[in-house]
């Protein structure tokens, strides 16, 4: 890339004086930028040339234009740590987003013969289901499903869930998370569940399943969710603690 | 009965459990299911699709639905060669070279592997199959100058971080990974035999060594179709 420079194209400039703005956090993730016209003044160059500097911001996937709104500037996504057992509210708040949740579904209903065998009881022992959206600032970012073993979580339908996050309820109820068991792939949603997760022209999506032990080694909660790609990254450290192939131990 | 796809789904799930299907067994026809369940046609068939998304389940045109072999699992928290965890599986693994040439580091790279801009690296290129069948196109770069003649060995053979260990005494301690989905390219379609445009894992990460210097920047594109990731999270 060349450096600019007072003969770069005045609408060269201003693009790059405004990626600077928006890397700088003066105009931060969620804002509306100054309009083509105020730029326009503020700057003494045609609106025209604010237009494109603007345009080419959009381009890149900076910048967006809602009609009647203005232009915006995009989120970048939300990096979720795999190693943390973090909940869905303390991955927004880390990253600095608003988390919002509607629940669409809580019922008990019977365990069955595929979740009597994940959670070790029986085939007629009862579960909680709730099936929820959870937001970012507003957005669809994951649609989950959530089976709770009533004898892990009882009186959880006590417990309004659009106000208190999962994590919350259990601290509530006394219950505490030890550890988990993730799974992480890509597939394909169906036009409901994308409808719901608002990306109906890109239905591939990350599915991460997940079951979470209490420190009796109890399994207490099974997820399945639904995460939207060009909302979430997941990131990882990891070990070689394999022993050195030379013979000396480690 | 107010059956929704979900409901169906497991249904299947549980009936493949009750009765110990195998993979590759067959599940019975849309037909016999709907009655078993009291489903519509229509929804036996979503909840079908369902589990083929899933890997539950692939279908053969005009032989029927069957009961797919489980997706390879990879842990993300302890390196294990990628080899392993698929030969663990009983499935074979090869790999061949793409390209392996010398070029100038550029910022993005440069940045990665804490080098100058310009400085000189390796950009080794493979294709990696299970059973045969293309599934990652790996592209690893590595500091020229510090590994030199590393061009010397076929990594078609020899695994990288073997190679690193024995002959340069350095072993990849630990590293970093970001995970995130891509859609394939050109060049990505063709190698891995798949649409222009279609679902990728795309993994980007940095390998350092004993004093946490880094060691190799890899960036890796994975079907989605063959491979899971798993992860152990603890309090």
């Amino acid at each position: 890339m060349n450096t600019i420079n007072y003969l770069t194209p005045i609408y060269i400039q201003l693009r790059e004086l405004l990626r600077t703005k928006i890397e700088e956090g003066e105009f931060p993730p969620g804002s509306v930028i100054p309009s083509d016209t105020t730029l326009a003044g503020q700057y003494g160059v045609n609106k025209l040339t604010a237009r494109n500097a603007i345009n080419a911001l959009i381009g890149e996937g900076l910048l967006k234009r809602v009609q009647g709104r203005g232009v915006y500037v995009l989120y970048g996504k939300i990096e979720q740590d795999l190693g943390l057992l973090a909940g869905f509210t303390s991955t927004m708040n880390r990253n600095e987003r608003k988390p919002s949740i509607k629940v669409l579904e809580f019922k008990t209903r019977t365990a069955g013969h595929k979740y009597a065998t994940i959670f070790h009881i029986n085939p007629e022992d009862e579960i909680y289901y709730i099936r929820r959206l959870c937001l970012a600032d507003d957005e669809s970012t994951s649609l989950e499903e959530i089976f709770i073993p009533r004898s892990a979580a009882k009186r959880l339908e006590g417990i309004n869930l659009s106000i208190f996050s999962l994590r919350e309820a259990f601290n509530l109820l006394g219950i505490r998370l030890e550890r988990a068991y993730e799974t992480l792939e890509i597939v394909e949603i169906d036009a409901q569940e994308a409808r719901l997760l608002d990306t109906v022209d890109q239905r591939n999506v990350f599915l991460v399943r997940y079951s979470s032990q209490d420190h009796n080694g109890t399994t207490v909660e099974y997820g399945k969710c639904y995460i939207r790609g060009d909302k979430f990254s997941f990131s990882v450290n990891y070990l070689n603690s394999q022993s050195k192939s030379n013979g000396n131990g480690s | 009965m107010n059956l929704k796809k979900c409901d169906v789904a497991e249904i299947i799930e549980c009936f493949i459990m009750e009765n110990n299907l195998k993979p590759d067994d067959k599940l019975p026809s849309e037909r016999s299911l709907c009655e078993s369940s009291g489903a519509s046609r229509t929804l036996v068939r979503a909840a079908i699709n369902q589990l083929i998304q899933e890997g539950v389940l692939y279908s053969r045109i005009g032989s029927g639905t069957f009961i797919k072999r489980p997706k390879v699992c990879r842990q993300l928290q302890n390196y294990i060669p990628f080899k392993t965890t698929v030969e663990n599986e009983g499935r074979k693994f090869s790999t061949s070279v793409l390209s392996f040439q010398k070029i100038e580091s550029n910022k993005n790279i440069a940045r990665h592997l804490h080098l100058t801009l310009g400085y000189p690296v390796y950009e080794l290129r493979r294709l990696r199959f299970i059973d045969d069948d293309p599934f990652m196109i790996d592209v690893s770069y590595i500091d020229a100058k510090r590994f030199e003649k590393l061009n010397e060995y076929d990594f078609s053979k020899k695994s990288l971080y073997k190679v690193l260990e024995q002959v340069y005494h350095t072993r990849i301690h630990k590293g970093q990974e970001k995970t995130s989905i891509t859609f394939a390219s050109r060049f990505e379609s063709s190698v891995l035999s798949i649409k222009e445009g279609e679902a990728l894992f795309y993994i980007s990460g940095l390998a350092r060594d004993e004093n946490d210097s880094p060691v190799e920047y890899a960036k890796v594109v994975v079907k989605k179709d063959q491979v899971k990731f798993s992860c152990y999270l603890e309090n």
